[in-house]
């Protein structure tokens, strides 16, 4: 299947899910802060205490009985973001945003209270958490930088950045396409872009089969790109992973139009994908380090 | 390094240990797989219930005794304020109590039979034996109930007389097996058989020998008991033909033709009775028979395995086969998903549905396995957009998938498919869980991975099924149950084992290639 050289090369340079787990998940990070990054509820909680940048949280509802009495103290916003605190993938996750009459929008539309409310029960029941109750995280919502919107106008695209013991290993940016229904998820048909870390510039985009140097969609260029607040976006990176008793992390970062980059949350276990979008082994970065 | 060595050592230890004493133990016991492979056994009970008894009674029984067929072992015997002996005749063994100045008296006799089928090669040219040795002949004279000189048995057997023995034999058979069955339990000799041309098995039997006796080939009736869950008052009674030193069984009334099934119990060899006992006494008997599954290397040491779960306890052996070999299927699973990279669902669901398909038969297991998807595949779609909660939609499908099973039910049933009517409870449910995992996947990620999960998942349990349907794997785990520290000892090494996973080579094979030809 494959030649002795390219199976010894793929060996030499690609982290796999197994060495991951054990000589990194496993091995720098202690299980029980695990829920600190699993929970973005608690995970704010830790960047708040900190000052790290990140979404302001408006609210938490953690029982059905409170829905009312949060949303009262959260409904003046103009603008909402509702997640689950242990959802995954995206999931659940609902934008609101007010009309000129002060109605809801969500998706373009009018949505009435009543919908937004059983929205909350659903995520409290865990719907989106499968089976197990959840907390909604009612939080600042985020507006994409205009830099995004050069590349993608829908969806909010993210940076993942890896880092082991507080220095950044690897980075991307995930963005999202057409068929990725404005998630950025690699697996969910979003893109992945390795980024230069050293220039701060943008690689080649990965959809999971092929590269590109523009976007797939719209043609807009995307290899070579530079990324704005490149560098404060890493020593944000490296003080999220300071805050936190967790020395292997994937951070996602967002880029706001006002605030410039945010933390969105963190991942104790990153994926793999990044390598195909850096055409970079992290076990060739990770075994000299 | 991909293990640390630390681990190795662990991992070694119980790996290659268990694997040590397993080796020694069956040097030691001088084990056989045939003796470690699980085995059908029956308890058999002979009870004896009595009363108005004289100062001086009897009471005499054939017993089992261990030969080539048939291994026995005496379990209890009743004796106290009896006088117990066991006595051999030209027949067998026979047991005998007596009983004194006693008005009534209940004492039973207990043993274990391991028996298995035997049949003979009798080809269609087996020629006539001649010259046969001296003790033979009282099996080529006529005897009280085998009148083999009678004129109307002469007759008859001149009439079906071959040219070789084989067929002579199958004509005197197919004659006899021709005659209309009686079942009365009365004794009836050859003579009255041929005459009301009407027979039980001890009358069909009889008539049988006395034509082989009439056309001058050695033969005898023989006596036993067919095993089987049951108490029951019936004996039985076939027939046996001397051919180059050998016994060769016929039983013309369930047409076995020079074999006899595993499960008949023989007892006496010649025209005799079963029990027999001092008369004018009020006295009932009955054979307790109970069929259970163990090996013989069990019983004798009990202490040494697991059997004495079956032995003891009577767990059902299909209860017990999903218990003990779900560590070894999971263990399949572990390997498929660490080493190959195969995303399943669930860790334990595909060595589960390995079971499901033991269950419920292989091919029908299919079926419901594809059907129970259809059908959430079908429901997923309308329920999403219900938008109802987890758990409630959850139910539905559950539901659904219950109602599907149910009509395979039913039409196993309609179409006396056994095994797809009967057994449904853990299928039901490993399929129900199935459905959960394959709509969750369908709602986290998309079809497609559903779909390529599903397959691995059935790809596992595909490879999980002969695991559980093997009786020798079974039977392993049972007498050496020191193995499953081996399977802990795999285990660690899998666990601490980084190397890259088999689909990861596939995976990562692309970029490897991009970056030989520098497209950046």
């Amino acid at each position: 299947m494959f030649s002795f050289l390219k199976r010894q090369k793929i060996e030499a340079e690609v982290l796999g899910i197994n060495k991951r787990n054990i000589d990194f998940v496993y091995a720098k990070n202690p299980r029980k802060y695990f829920p600190l990054a699993d929970d973005k509820v608690l995970c704010k909680e830790v960047l708040h205490q900190k000052n790290i940048a990140c979404a302001e949280t408006y609210g938490v509802i953690e029982r059905i009985g409170d829905i009312q009495k949060v949303w009262i103290n959260v409904e003046f916003h103009q603008k909402l973001a509702v997640k689950p605190a242990n959802g995954s993938g995206g999931g659940g996750i609902l934008i609101l945003k007010k009309d000129k009459d002060g109605n809801w929008l969500s998706g373009g539309r009018v949505i009435t209270e009543e919908r937004i409310f059983s929205h909350f029960a659903r995520i409290i029941m865990g719907m989106y958490s499968f089976g197990s109750s959840d907390r909604v995280l009612i939080e600042q919502c985020i507006e994409p930088h205009p830099f995004f919107a050069e590349i993608f106008p829908v969806g909010v695209p993210d940076f993942r950045v890896i880092l082991l013991e507080n220095e950044p290993i690897m980075s991307m940016l995930r963005v999202p396409t057409e068929k990725s229904d404005g998630k950025a998820n690699l697996h969910q048909g979003g893109l992945g872009i390795g980024i230069d870390m050293k220039n701060g510039q943008l690689r080649q985009a990965y959809d999971g089969k092929n590269y590109h140097d523009r976007h797939p969609d719209n043609n807009n260029v995307i290899s070579g790109k530079k990324i704005p607040y490149w560098e404060t976006l890493l020593s944000l990176a490296i003080e999220t992973s300071k805050a936190f008793p967790l020395d292997y992390l994937g951070i996602d970062i967002v880029l706001d139009k006002n605030f410039g980059p945010m933390i969105m949350e963190i991942n104790v276990r990153p994926g793999l994908g990044i390598q195909l979008a850096n055409k970079e082994g992290l076990w060739s970065v990770l075994k000299n380090f | 390094m991909l293990i640390q060595k630390k681990y190795v050592y662990l991992a070694l230890i119980l790996l290659v240990l268990p694997v040590m004493i397993v080796v020694f133990k069956s040097q030691f016991y001088q084990n056989s797989v045939y003796d470690i492979l699980p085995k059908n056994v029956f308890k058999v009970a002979y009870e004896f219930d009595m009363f108005n008894l004289p100062d001086i009674a009897s009471v005499k029984a054939y017993v089992p005794e261990t030969n080539g067929r048939q291994i026995i072992r005496t379990l209890t015997v009743d004796r106290d304020s009896n006088k117990f002996r066991t006595i051999k005749n030209q027949y067998g063994k026979q047991a005998e109590w007596k009983i004194i100045n006693q008005y009534d008296a209940l004492f039973s006799y207990e043993f274990e039979v391991e028996s298995k089928s035997i049949s003979f090669e009798l080809p269609e040219y087996t020629p006539f034996e001649k010259d046969f040795a001296d003790s033979l002949s009282v099996y080529l004279n006529p005897s009280e109930y085998i009148q083999s000189k009678e004129d109307s048995i002469q007759l008859l057997a001149k009439e079906l007389k071959s040219y070789n023995l084989y067929f002579t034999l199958r004509r005197n058979f197919d004659f006899v097996g021709a005659i209309e069955r009686s079942n009365t339990s009365v004794l009836t000799d050859a003579v009255t058989t041929l005459k009301r041309n009407r027979g039980s098995c001890n009358g069909k039997s009889r008539l049988f020998v006395a034509l082989c006796r009439a056309q001058g080939i050695p033969a005898r009736v023989a006596g036993g008991i067919i095993l089987e869950n049951t108490q029951k008052r019936t004996s039985h009674l076939w027939a046996e033909v001397s051919y180059q030193g050998h016994w060769i069984p016929f039983d013309i009334i369930n047409n076995h033709f020079a074999e006899l099934p595993a499960h008949y119990l023989e007892l006496y060899k010649g025209d005799d009775f079963l029990i027999s006992r001092t008369s004018d006494i009020e006295f009932y008997y009955q054979f307790r028979i109970k069929e259970s599954f163990q090996s013989i290397a069990s019983s004798e040491r009990k202490n040494a395995s697991l059997w004495s779960l079956i032995d003891f306890g009577g767990i059902p052996i299909d209860l017990l086969r999903g218990i003990l070999l779900l560590p070894l299927a999971a263990l399949i699973v572990a390997i498929f998903r660490n080493i190959i990279g195969l995303k399943t669902f669930g860790i334990f669901l595909p060595a589960l549905i390995g079971l499901a398909l033991v269950k419920i038969s292989f091919i029908w297991g299919l079926v419901a396995f594809f059907a129970v998807i259809l059908v959430v595949s079908i429901l997923h779609f309308p329920l999403e957009k219900l938008g109802l909660l987890h758990t409630p939609k959850l139910v539905i499908m559950l539901t659904c998938v219950v109602l599907t099973l149910l009509g395979l039910s039913i039409f196993g049933l309609k179409n006396n498919l056994e095994s797809l009517s009967t057994a449904m409870f853990l299928p039901v449910i490993v399929l129900a869980i199935t459905a959960e995992r394959f709509a969750k996947i369908l709602v986290e990620d998309n079809f497609n991975d559903a779909i390529q999960m599903l397959a691995s998942t059935f790809f596992i349990a595909f490879l999980c099924y002969p695991i559980f349907s093997a009786d020798l794997l079974l039977g392993v785990f049972l007498t050496y149950p020191e193995l499953y520290f081996s399977i802990l000892g795999i285990m660690i090494l899998l666990g601490r084992w980084i190397g890259l996973r088999v689909m990861e080579y596939f995976r990562f094979s692309d970029f490897s290639k991009y970056k030989l030809n520098k497209v950046v």
